[in-house]
């Protein structure tokens, strides 16, 4: 636990519409050093919505968004965002560097190892596996130093071997200080605090 | 005094206040259209002269000019809603540009339709390279482009932003364009083949000209707000004074 | 950042020849159907080929852009592209640049087997290429500008062309009569270069605000 924990982001009164439906309204909630934000819904109730309005992706909303610091989120969709003629390396590389985050070539092998992936060095992504090109993302994770995560199904297409690792480095992270916002159908087995909302579909 | 003006004007994007200020002046903008297009068309179908090189085919030209120039200024009516909405957001020109381009997507096909016509009995062929009947072609696909994305795109804010962005490269792509074609047209036809360049026309020729232009601008505007008052009504259906309003009929 | 996303485009290029190739044949295949469609005599083809291999460059041009951005949004890419920390229009410009070295640049250097095609004579060969280097960059900013737009689009890539074409037309007109024109002719590639400075300034911004309406989507 951390003392007095900063308050890394503050939502106030966010409302959204989508396709003439109201998605949700009057949204307050922050997200704390070291919490894990867990977005429980049904399919359609609005959890990626969420997730992408406070990774900025998504921008027709009403409400408040206030950030404790700039250039702080590191955001994880359904899509892997690893492209299949580079290697894992190449992939890593070049994601954070758009970042703005510089990593020696040692550090993306380290973290390949970690998760399993040292033998994948040479290969090009697009002949590794769903699981595996999954981790890849991962190590994305374990190697950017942002303090926000914001992951939108992030145990989905893992195996228990996988998800272990996952839970691993999220819980290294949230106890470096850092936030976690994650949506999940299932409960999050992961040792830290959490705190849930549940959105429900407006009719 | 500057203050109220724009707070009225500001205040017009809202689409309630919108409706309400536009029930107010419609009627009387419908009135005044088909009277100035009624006077326009009998003026110059009737009294003004005949040309003395086309005879009467050059009457057609009371509806190809005004169609021809309302294609050019409906077109740059649309980037500057379209413009509002990238920039300030506002909701009511994204409903303004969707309603205004089929309008000025049928007034470019008047124009080149008009413009045909006009060229059969002049020059003997239905269609002519000119510098105006070509720049009015491109600018009809200019319009299919912007109605193509909104079609492909759906009803939603991004989809009126990626039309908007399409429109504003348009206008500012239109200056650029139409010199093109203008310095194209001279290159290759150095004697003077233009339509539309004619020697100086007769105070009677003219006048139903300008007055035939208004005519088209007042019923363009009158068109134009009605279908943004049926647009509003329709995304708006959810709010409460659009039920009311349908609750009091 | 802009020679990060350089290099990765390079990259893939490099690795899937095939992708940018295609065009390439698809500009000689269609230079080899002008003259089967007009006929052999050299007199017309050469009066014609300015226009004629401007046009197909047009339409190899469209027909690349497509997998410029269509593959980053499938695989979640650009939404890492737009979220980046750097400014969006400068790793657009990136992409764009990219493609343009490979669509654009292979074009130019085609050039003077086109005019032989076209029995143009080699006195027009560094006109055409002039023309080509000045007007192929400004094709490839307006086609990204397209493919931004379409890319999250069910047809977008049927859309294209229509929403692009027009936009193009000054260029065609600029760059066949530089060609065309006698030695005074050179205010024309003049003009052209302003043109390309004025795309170079302004469509990477739009560029960069259609990608984030499309991943907005």
């Amino acid at each position: 636990m951390i003392d007095s924990p900063l308050i890394l982001c503050h939502v106030r009164n966010l409302a959204c519409e989508r396709n003439q439906r109201t998605l949700f309204s009057g949204l307050s909630f922050r997200l704390e050093q070291g919490q894990i934000l867990h977005l429980k819904g049904p399919n359609g109730s609005g959890k990626t919505t969420l997730l992408r309005i406070l990774a900025g992706l998504f921008i027709d909303y009403d409400g408040q968004i206030e950030w404790q610091q700039d250039h702080h989120l590191i955001y994880a969709g359904h899509q892997y965002a690893v492209q299949g003629q580079l290697t894992p390396l190449e992939n890593l590389s070049f994601i954070l560097s758009l970042q703005g985050i510089a990593v020696a070539r040692d550090e993306i092998y380290r973290a390949l190892a970690d998760f399993g992936l040292e033998d994948t060095r040479f290969s090009l992504c697009r002949e590794l596996s769903e699981g595996q090109r999954k981790r890849v993302t991962l190590c994305r994770l374990s190697l950017s130093k942002r303090p926000i995560w914001l992951l939108d199904e992030p145990y989905s297409a893992l195996d228990e071997a996988g998800a272990a690792l996952l839970s691993g480095i999220c819980e290294q992270h949230l106890l470096s200080g850092g936030g976690l916002v994650m949506t999940s159908h299932q409960a999050v087995p992961i040792t830290q605090p959490i705190d849930t909302l549940e959105l429900q579909p407006c009719l | 005094m500057n203050i109220r003006l724009w707070n009225w004007i500001h205040k017009l994007g809202s689409a309630k206040h919108f409706y309400r200020f536009s029930s107010l002046i419609l009627p009387g903008l419908w009135v005044v259209s088909v009277l100035i297009l009624s006077l326009g068309l009998y003026a110059g179908l009737m009294l003004a002269p005949a040309d003395y090189q086309q005879g009467d085919s050059f009457r057609i030209m009371y509806i190809h000019v005004p169609a021809a120039i309302l294609s050019q200024s409906s077109y740059v009516m649309m980037a500057s809603m379209g413009a509002l909405f990238l920039i300030w957001k506002i909701k009511l020109a994204d409903v303004a540009m969707r309603t205004v381009a089929p309008i000025g997507a049928a007034l470019t096909f008047v124009a080149l339709l008009t413009g045909a016509i006009w060229g059969k009995p002049t020059w003997g062929t239905w269609w002519v390279w000119d510098a105006r009947l070509t720049s009015t072609l491109i600018l009809m696909f200019l319009f299919l482009g912007v109605l193509a994305i909104r079609n492909a795109a759906g009803n939603g804010p991004a989809a009126g932003r990626m039309a908007a962005i399409l429109a504003v490269i348009g206008v500012i792509n239109l200056p650029i364009i139409k010199y093109s074609v203008d310095w194209w047209f001279t290159l290759h036809q150095p004697a003077s083949f233009s339509l539309t360049e004619r020697p100086a026309m007769p105070v009677e020729m003219w006048l139903p000209l300008v007055v035939m232009i208004l005519g088209f601008y007042s019923w363009f505007f009158a068109l134009w707000i009605l279908r943004i008052r049926t647009e509003v009504l329709v995304t708006e259906a959810n709010k409460d004074w659009v039920r009311q309003l349908v609750n009091q009929r | 950042m802009f020679i990060n996303v350089l290099n990765r485009e390079l990259r893939i290029a490099a690795r899937s020849p095939g992708e940018w190739l295609q065009p390439l044949c698809f500009l000689l295949i269609v230079m080899t159907l002008f003259p089967l469609g007009i006929g052999p005599s050299p007199g017309l083809l050469a009066t014609l080929a300015p226009a004629l291999i401007w046009i197909t460059a047009l339409m190899a041009v469209l027909l690349s852009v497509d997998r410029l951005f269509r593959d980053d949004f499938e695989d979640g890419t650009l939404e890492q592209l737009v979220l980046s920390s750097g400014p969006v229009w400068l790793n657009s410009l990136a992409k764009v640049c990219a493609h343009w070295l490979f669509t654009g640049l292979p074009i130019v250097c085609l050039s003077p087997f086109l005019c032989i095609m076209m029995n143009l004579s080699s006195q027009w060969m560094p006109k055409v290429a002039l023309s080509l280097l000045l007007g192929t960059p400004i094709l490839s900013l307006l086609a990204a500008l397209g493919g931004a737009l379409t890319v999250g689009l069910r047809q977008g890539s049927a859309l294209l062309p229509v929403i692009i074409m027009p936009l193009m037309i000054p260029v065609l007109i600029l760059a066949t009569q530089a060609i065309a024109s006698p030695a005074s002719g050179d205010a024309y590639f003049l003009w052209l270069g302003a043109l390309l400075s004025f795309s170079l300034t302004f469509l990477p911004l739009a560029i960069a605000a259609s990608l984030k309406v499309a991943v907005s989507r």
